[in-house]
């Protein structure tokens, strides 16, 4: 604090200096001070001024902060030791200096302390106008800060309060005595009641108001920079002599010297706090974005989005999203459960006004943002149906309130809203900035979500063209069929490999079931897929046997996929002959897990070796006879089965045997369901691939 | 990392172990092609030490087999007794491939890592 003390007593015409420290080193002396005592600086008092007196009088300021005085025989002063922060400061006068000079220099003194240690702004205002306007004999005071154009009261005394209240703050105005000290740089004096009449008459009334005659307006400039005025207004004439105005010089430019440091100050404390502000919102954005990547429903996602923001951000917090021609609002958050509930009542009693501008529905439609940092009660008032409803949305408290777009590539998806209310907070451009932001990152992480959302139903639709829509119903059996796909690995959508069939042969009460598993996935896949499926049903209504349907499969694969050879599938085909008794069953196998059978509590694999299709011009098939009788059951499977693996390993046919033999699931559909359960389950619910299941129960 | 074992001149040999699946299949890759990059009149796949292998692992061996035979050259798999042995054999490639007994003596093995 002594620097800036230092620095402060160098503009002032009163000789003044400044010690530090016990041993009482001089740190600064004006040009003044150096004139009476010489050039001390840098040395200790009692190496360059060794009086007794003197030190003691140091020592007293110094170490118990009571201020005191010495007479010096030679250099013949008066040093005045006045306690100030870390220091000592001195004002010095020479022997047969008159009295109201002395007494002026004291005063000075004690400002010069006081101001010292005085942080903010308005505490410094209040010290210049009280002390200051003590010091000089001013009726009333007033210390007033300069923003651009813009003048602003810090503190007042004394004048009436009509004049203290129009004036708290006002615009720069060319030809009034303040704006005028301000815009020039240059005192202005004003020494009686006449002189306000004949020099400012538009501004007469408010400078008399109260009875006061002289004043003085004296701009507050350090250096370049132009903090505002003081004004100091006396009830009697003052011609202001020379002396006078110098010494009302002098304190306007201690206080000067101490807004300045304190507006530094300031500043700085806003320029940490804003870089501090940013570093959280920063924080807050990469979380937020983690959210919006979670594997959640678009809605979940938005709704934990809302949770995040009210914890940090915000009181409330709402998203509405555009879907077709309707805006809806899909999550909504409050930390009070209650009040959610409430404003839930509150809009199925009174639903929000599409057509409200600035609304969230307006916002979401027309992109572009809406800012109301102070929400005014008319506001209320005009959005309100009746009466109740205004009671109603006043009871929310709504302070200030900020609707941004959620913005993606120039289109609206729809809106961020966030509202101030129980927390009196207000938003600012930093927020605003901050909100469109968060709503910019929100919306491309929707949009990609949208666009995998529609390659997924893209994928599904293709995959559901290659399995049957309902599978037939067929006299004296029981089918039942699932198909899961396998989850999403974060690589995308692919149209899996699975395939399963049921179709009806060239004779009566001959059927045929397939499933088959191509390896591999995406289009190569689905079109292999598409030809297997194509082929077997063209092949078993020719009435070809089993194996003969495979063989001719087979070619039909090897010939389509030269271009890419290794696409291979794997496939198990059964002919159904449904008898009164059950069912007979002609079964051939290409490298496909063995189907099991369940004959009461018993279950067994149909072994029925085979090569792969698709790879190699001839293939060794074996076709194997059985019959089902009533009640049993046959379930074919892909891998995606026996290969699902859990922390106890791989699902394999002995699970698969187990579940089946000792599942209370009795129907063909019971089954099915517990199987899939059952292997999803097993996974943790992550399929590492598709699942398809086919149960044939020979009728019951 | 190719490994290619202690063998008689114009043998290539492959050791893959760990899991073969879409994870491990670009690594698996590499270390085939990086063995055949010479053109080696045999080049052996040993699949013996795997203790998983999916579908794309076993087209990974289709695809080799059939480039190796455009070529006029010859590829060969070690099954082992294991999961890669079951595999192949419910496929119904062991008469369609060239199957190797199991090595005598254990070489230097590529444990295959997810790439």
């Amino acid at each position: 604090m002594t620097t800036d003390l230092a620095d402060a007593i160098g503009y002032l015409p009163f000789p003044l200096g400044v010690t530090a420290t016990a041993e009482h080193v001089v740190v600064a002396l004006n040009a003044a001070g150096r004139d009476l005592l010489g050039d001390v600086v840098g040395r200790p008092v009692a190496v360059t001024l060794p009086h007794a007196g003197l030190l003691a009088a140091l020592d007293a300021a110094y170490h118990d902060a009571r201020p005191g005085t010495a007479d010096l025989p030679v250099p013949p002063v008066t040093v005045g030791c006045a306690p100030v922060r870390d220091g000592v400061l001195l004002h010095v006068t020479a022997a047969g200096t008159p009295d109201p000079d002395r007494a002026r220099t004291s005063a000075l003194q004690r400002l010069t302390g006081q101001l010292s240690g005085a942080a903010t702004p308005e505490e410094i205002g209040r010290l210049a106008v009280t002390t200051a306007a003590e010091l000089l004999g001013a009726d009333g005071a007033g210390v007033f800060s300069r923003t651009g154009a813009t003048l602003t009261s810090l503190h007042s005394t004394g004048w009436q309060a009509e004049v203290t209240r129009r004036y708290q703050r006002f615009p720069v105005h060319r030809g009034r005595p303040l704006s005028d000290a301000v815009l020039d740089g240059v005192a202005v004096w004003v020494e009686n009641a006449e002189q306000w009449r004949h020099r400012y008459p538009e501004m007469a009334p408010v400078g008399t108001a109260g009875g006061f005659q002289a004043t003085a307006c004296l701009p507050t400039r350090v250096e370049d920079r132009d903090l505002g005025a003081l004004v100091f207004s006396f009830l009697t004439p003052r011609a202001f002599s020379v002396d006078e105005r110098e010494y009302l010089l002098t304190v306007t430019a201690l206080c000067a010297q101490a807004l300045d440091r304190s507006r530094l100050l300031v500043a700085e404390q806003a320029a940490r706090a804003t870089a501090e502000r940013q570093l959280d919102r920063m924080t807050f954005l990469a979380r937020a974005g983690r959210l919006m990547q979670a594997p959640l429903s678009v809605e979940q996602r938005l709704q934990q989005l809302a949770d995040l923001t009210v914890a940090d951000v915000a009181d409330w917090c709402a998203v509405h999203l555009v879907r077709d021609d309707r805006v809806d609002q899909v999550a909504v958050a409050h930390s009070d459960p209650e009040k959610v509930a409430f404003v839930a009542r509150l809009q199925e009693r009174y639903p929000p006004d599409p057509e409200a501008p600035g609304g969230a529905i307006q916002v979401s439609r027309t992109g572009e943002p809406s800012f109301v940092p102070d929400i005014p009660d008319e506001l209320l008032v005009d959005a309100a149906v009746d009466d109740e409803h205004l009671a109603l949305i006043r009871s929310i408290g709504l302070r200030s309130a900020l609707v941004v777009p959620l913005l993606v590539r120039g289109r609206s998806l729809g809106a961020l809203t966030l509202v101030h209310a129980e927390s009196g907070l207000r938003f600012d451009e930093v927020d605003l900035a901050f909100a469109r932001q968060l709503a910019e990152n929100a919306a491309v992480a929707l949009d990609n979500a949208r666009l995998y959302e529609q390659q997924r139903s893209v994928a599904e639709i293709l995959q559901t063209a290659l399995l049957p829509a309902v599978l037939p119903q067929v006299p004296g059996l029981a089918l039942a069929a699932r198909y899961r796909a396998q989850s999403d690995d974060g690589s995308g959508v692919h149209v899996g490999g699975d395939l399963y069939d049921v179709v009806a042969g060239p004779v009566p009460g001959r059927w045929a079931v397939v499933m088959a598993d191509v390896c591999g996935k995406g289009p190569q896949a689905a079109s292999l897929t598409a030809l297997i499926r194509h082929t077997l049903r063209a092949e078993i209504d020719h009435g070809l046997g089993p194996a003969a349907v495979l063989h001719r499969l087979n070619r039909a694969m090897v010939q389509a996929t030269g271009a890419a050879p290794g696409r291979f599938a794997t496939v198990v085909h059964a002919q159904l002959d449904v008898d009164p008794d059950g069912t007979a069953v002609r079964l051939v196998g290409a490298g496909h897990p063995p189907p099991l059978v369940r004959r009461g509590d018993r279950v067994e694999p149909v072994v029925a070796p085979g090569t792969l299709l698709g790879v190699y011009a001839d293939v060794e098939l074996t076709e194997v006879s059985f019959r089902l009788d009533r009640g049993d059951m046959m379930v074919l499977y892909t891998d995606g089965v026996t290969e699902a693996r859990g922390v106890d390993g791989f699902y394999g046919t002995h699970r698969l045997a187990r579940f089946l033999r000792s599942s209370p699931a009795r129907t063909a559909d019971e089954v099915a369901d517990g199987l899939l359960d059952d292997v999803v389950t097993f996974q943790g619910g992550r399929l590492r691939d598709d699942v398809a299941i086919l149960v044939v129960e020979s009728a019951p | 990392m190719t490994a290619p074992a202690e063998g008689p001149p114009g043998v290539a040999e492959v050791v893959l172990c760990g899991e073969l699946d879409i994870a491990t299949l670009d690594d698996a890759e590499r270390q085939v092609e990086a063995a055949a990059a010479a053109a080696p009149p045999l080049l052996v796949i040993d699949l013996s030490g795997l203790t998983f292998v999916d579908s794309s692992g076993v087209r990974l061996v289709l695809l080799a087999d059939d480039r190796a035979r455009s070529a006029g050259r010859r590829l060969a798999v070690r099954l082992g007794t294991g999961h890669a042995l079951r595999v192949f054999q419910a496929l119904g490639l062991l008469d369609k491939l060239d199957v190797l007994p199991a090595r005598p003596a254990e070489g230097a093995a590529h444990r295959l890592a997810p790439g």
